[in-house]
């Protein structure tokens, strides 16, 4: 699994195809599901219009019968073909009130008809002498509003604030490259849950917005471990020289993650499996919310980072490069006419002015300009202590071809000075 | 640590947890003539889990089959029919006109009317901010409104059906407001509107009691600061459509404040929600033009139905066990996992379930209900907690690989793990208070999470660790407590 993972999280650019095309399907199908009258999420029967049978029943009736009236109910139901999608057992008043509710194109009339000749009957017969009162109406719902609409606009606004709020944190600890890949996972997260709870029709109620929250939350937690995972690997000395992707495909938090996807997961089934059916739905939107937070925790965040620190890795040389060229400048015109080391004072001066940025670094740059032979053992240990700083010098002189005559002169001779300013 | 003292101390511990674990969970049983409530029995809880209210509003001249089958014969004539509902043949009452062929039918204003009376009725229980309700539109003509127990809040005094009752029964009322005093309406005798008059109401609490304050317009604060200094022995009263009785009647001397508001003083701040009600229904009543608008039969209490979870009444009891057998099982799973250090890891989740728990119960009572999101957040917490647990073992582990002893293993290892585990608590605390800024249930579940967030990373960072403590010190063989094997111990 280890290689599939590795394999698969080098590969942004087709990850993040996928997403967008599940994305642009899941706005496709909610335009349209909006347009069309479907709606956006497909709605629980609870919320769905749809077509009642009230079945009224006086005090008596409702505390001695009600067994007798439910099963009475179902019989007829069931010899008319239909089979309601969900039922309220109310008390009203005193009196009881069973309300069946059936999708909205089932003609209720004959069934109505069915239970009335029903009740009649054992009234008649099984019920003679009792105070037995019930009757039985029919009617349409059709559903006005069960999630009010600026209720919909501040849960949009929570779930980018998260996000965004996620963002800051990163990059206040690790940067903002991290802060990017972990802010874009839990906005991702939140986002794919949505696009794929409206994609597959999962039934949904009101609840839907905690299972949209908790998908954030728990992409935000699970894109933090893979960062730090990774943050520790940069960290060690294996990673000298170590190209980024195979620094992050080498360093995901594996073992964490899927630890908790799978603790989580047998818990989110187990859940749906021992209660009603109204919690099943739910249980299945949360698994969905799950494992979208287990792949922007695992494959995603450090797939989107590997980019991102291959740009970042590219920085720094741009920078140090703009310093060089513009003192190679002045230095050319100074030194045109004069060719020999002491007449560069300029040539110092960017060891010098490094050796400002650099206090520390001081002693050996000026141990390196008096005794060659001396520095070497310092520029080892700085090699071997700032290997990330060699990079940049070495790119500085690649870069500046003009200077190389001075600047190979204070590679050579003062190396320590341009490995430890370039660490600064 | 000594180890007696180790031990005592865990016994003690034990001893607490099992106590406060019984209160938590032991299901109801009979004590006398009360019954015996455990903590999660005591929550508020949505209608998804346990049931709700819902009621029908009919336009006058409107009624149910079921009460037009209860009538006589001859009554039952007079009345049409238009699916499941029935209407007066009364062209007086605006809702139907005669046909040229003698029948009736729904007149076009009714229907513009009774479409316009539908949005101010759900924008009124929008602005009520439930987790969970649903209007639905009945056979065209009725509403039927539909609110989770939770709606209901515990009012000393008061029943659950009757909080219920309280706000439906507001809500379905349909009129303008008006002011008068002394029998004469104050906005007729300056020619103005209300709403050019009061600006708006809000709801603010002071001295244990909840407030009305109402907010006056430029020409409003005139309207107030008069009367005000008139020192009238009359109040001012402020009627709504056809109640008969004044909702507020403002004192001069009381109510009227030197900054030309009015603070009107209603209900104890306990029955908060019933004054939240009553300025949902007075701020959306300010522009209503009673002509615009169809008037709904008076609601009485026994028109409220009270209904079990749709699911079955048994919704709640199945998804505790489900809980319940997902805590026993992780607690299960850590012993096996880790061995001594899993005993610690099941002390905190056991930990866990009695803190967020209680705090479900009793910090969010009455401000937030139990619903199956409060359920998904405890149980993520749960899960996330062990998981951060088995990952400090296994830092512990590879600690003590390098060939440290068992105690410097367990400081490295949380030495590595420690500010992993603070970036995901901070960041999941950062990312539940945002989640503040959704309203109603997102709200709420925001605040179950930040209490699961909390009490798993005091779990994860020092709970666990403490216990650990004791337990080690505690144990007889420490590699074995941490199934940890050492290479010399293998050749012994």
């Amino acid at each position: 699994m280890s290689k599939f993972l590795a394999k698969t999280v080098k590969k942004t650019a087709l990850l993040s195809l996928i997403l967008a095309v599940i994305l642009a399907a899941a706005v496709a199908l909610g335009i349209v599901g909006g347009l069309q009258g479907w709606g956006v999420f497909n709605k629980d029967a609870v919320l769905k219009d749809g077509n009642t049978v009230t079945v009224y029943m006086n005090t008596d009736t409702q505390v001695s019968k009600l067994d007798e009236v439910q099963a009475a109910c179902e019989s007829v139901f069931k010899a008319c073909g239909e089979k309601p999608s969900h039922s309220f057992n109310g008390i009203k008043g005193m009196n009881g009130e069973l309300l069946y509710v059936f999708d909205g194109d089932v003609d209720l009339k004959d069934v109505e008809t069915a239970l009335e000749a029903k009740f009649k009957d054992l009234v008649a017969n099984d019920w003679a002498g009792d105070v037995v009162f019930i009757t039985v109406a029919t009617n349409t719902e059709k559903s006005a509003t069960f999630l009010a609409e600026y209720y919909v606009l501040r849960g949009i606004i929570a779930g980018l604030a998260l996000a965004a709020l996620v963002f800051v944190y990163t990059v206040l600890r690790n940067g903002l490259e991290k802060g990017v890949a972990v802010g874009v996972a839990t906005a991702g997260g939140v986002l794919l849950t949505t696009a794929l709870l409206i994609l597959t029709r999962i039934p949904v109620t009101a609840s839907v917005a905690y299972v949209i929250g908790a998908a954030g939350l728990l992409s935000a937690a699970l894109a933090t471990m893979s960062i730090n995972k990774i943050r520790t690997a940069e960290k060690s000395e294996s990673a000298q020289g170590v190209d980024a992707a195979e620094l992050v495909s080498s360093s995901l938090a594996t073992k964490d993650i899927v630890l908790l996807g799978a603790l989580g997961g047998a818990a989110i089934i187990l859940m749906g499996a021992i209660a009603t059916a109204g919690v099943r739905w739910f249980a299945i939107a949360s698994l969905v919310a799950l494992i979208v937070s287990v792949f922007m925790g695992l494959i995603y965040t450090p797939s989107l980072y590997i980019p991102l620190k291959k740009a970042v890795d590219n920085r720094p040389e741009k920078d140090a490069y703009v310093g060089a060229k513009k003192t190679s400048k002045k230095e050319k015109k100074a030194a045109e006419p004069a060719m020999k080391v002491e007449e560069t004072p300029v040539e110092e001066a960017p060891a010098e002015e490094v050796v400002e940025e650099a206090p520390v670094e001081e002693a050996p740059a000026e141990e390196v300009a008096e005794e060659a032979p001396v520095e070497e053992a310092p520029a080892e240990e700085v090699v071997e202590e700032a290997p990330v700083e060699e990079a940049p010098a070495e790119e500085v002189v690649e870069e500046a071809p003009v200077e190389e005559a001075p600047a190979e002169e204070v590679v050579e001779e003062t190396p320590v000075e341009e490995t430890a300013n370039d660490a600064e | 640590m000594g180890k007696k003292k180790s031990i005592v101390l865990m016994v003690l511990l034990t001893i607490v947890i099992v106590i406060l674990c019984a209160i938590t969970v032991i299901p109801t049983f009979p004590i006398g003539v009360k019954d015996w409530n455990p903590v999660v029995m005591q929550n508020d809880f949505g209608a998804d889990v346990n049931g709700g209210y819902y009621a029908y509003y009919y336009p006058k001249g409107i009624i149910s089959e079921t009460d037009y089958k209860n009538l006589d014969a001859d009554k039952q004539e007079e009345y049409s029919s238009h699916k499941g509902l029935y209407f007066k043949n009364d062209t007086s009452l605006g809702v139907c006109v005669k046909n040229s062929d003698g029948t009736y039918s729904i007149s076009e204003q009714f229907k513009e009317e009774f479409e316009a009376t539908k949005n101010l009725i759900v924008s009124r229980y929008e602005k009520k901010g439930y987790s969970d309700f649903s209007v639905a539109v009945v056979d065209d003509y009725a509403l039927k409104v539909q609110l989770p127990k939770s709606a209901t809040l515990d009012v000393p005094g008061m029943d659950y059906q009757t909080t219920a009752f309280n706000t439906i029964g507001l809500f379905a009322e349909i009129g303008e407001l008006e002011l008068k005093q002394a029998d004469k309406v104050i906005e007729e005798r300056n020619d103005y509107e209300v709403n050019e008059l009061i600006k708006k109401f809000s709801v603010i609490t002071r001295y244990d009691y909840a407030w009305i304050k109402v907010e006056f317009t430029e020409v409003g604060k005139t309207m107030i600061k008069e009367f005000r200094e008139s020192a009238s022995t009359d109040t001012l009263n402020l009627y709504l459509g056809d109640i008969e009785n004044p909702l507020m009647q403002i004192s001069a001397t009381e109510h009227v404040t030197t900054r030309n508001t009015v603070e009107y003083a209603l209900r104890p701040v306990a029955d908060i929600a019933y004054v939240e009600t009553m300025v949902i229904l007075l701020n959306s009543s300010l522009n209503v033009d009673a002509s615009k608008y169809v008037a709904f039969e008076d609601i009485q209490q026994s028109d409220v139905c009270e209904y079990e979870a749709v699911h079955g009444e048994n919704t709640l009891i199945l998804l505790y066990v489900a809980l319940a057998v997902i805590t026993v099982g992780l607690i299960a799973f850590s012993i096996v996992k880790m061995g001594g250090f899993g005993v610690a890891s099941a002390y905190s989740s056991v930990s866990y379930l009695i803190v967020v728990a209680m705090f479900y119960a009793f910090v969010s009572k009455g401000v937030f209900e139990f619903t199956l999101g409060s359920a998904l957040a405890y149980v993520l917490g749960l899960v996330l907690m062990n998981v951060l647990n088995v990952h400090v073992y296994n830092a512990i582990k590879a600690e003590f690989a390098l060939g440290k002893t068992v105690e410097s293993s367990v400081k490295g290892g949380y030495r590595k793990t420690i500010w992993n585990m603070v970036d995901v608590y901070a960041v999941l605390l950062l990312g539940s208070i945002t989640l503040l800024i959704g309203a109603a249930g997102l709200a709420t579940f925001a605040w179950q999470a930040i209490i699961c967030v909390v009490m798993g990373a005091f779990c994860n960072l020092l709970w666990t660790r403490v216990i650990n403590v004791m337990l080690l010190s505690a144990s007889k063989n420490k590699y074995k407590y941490f199934r940890f094997v050492r290479e010399d111990d293998d050749d012994e």
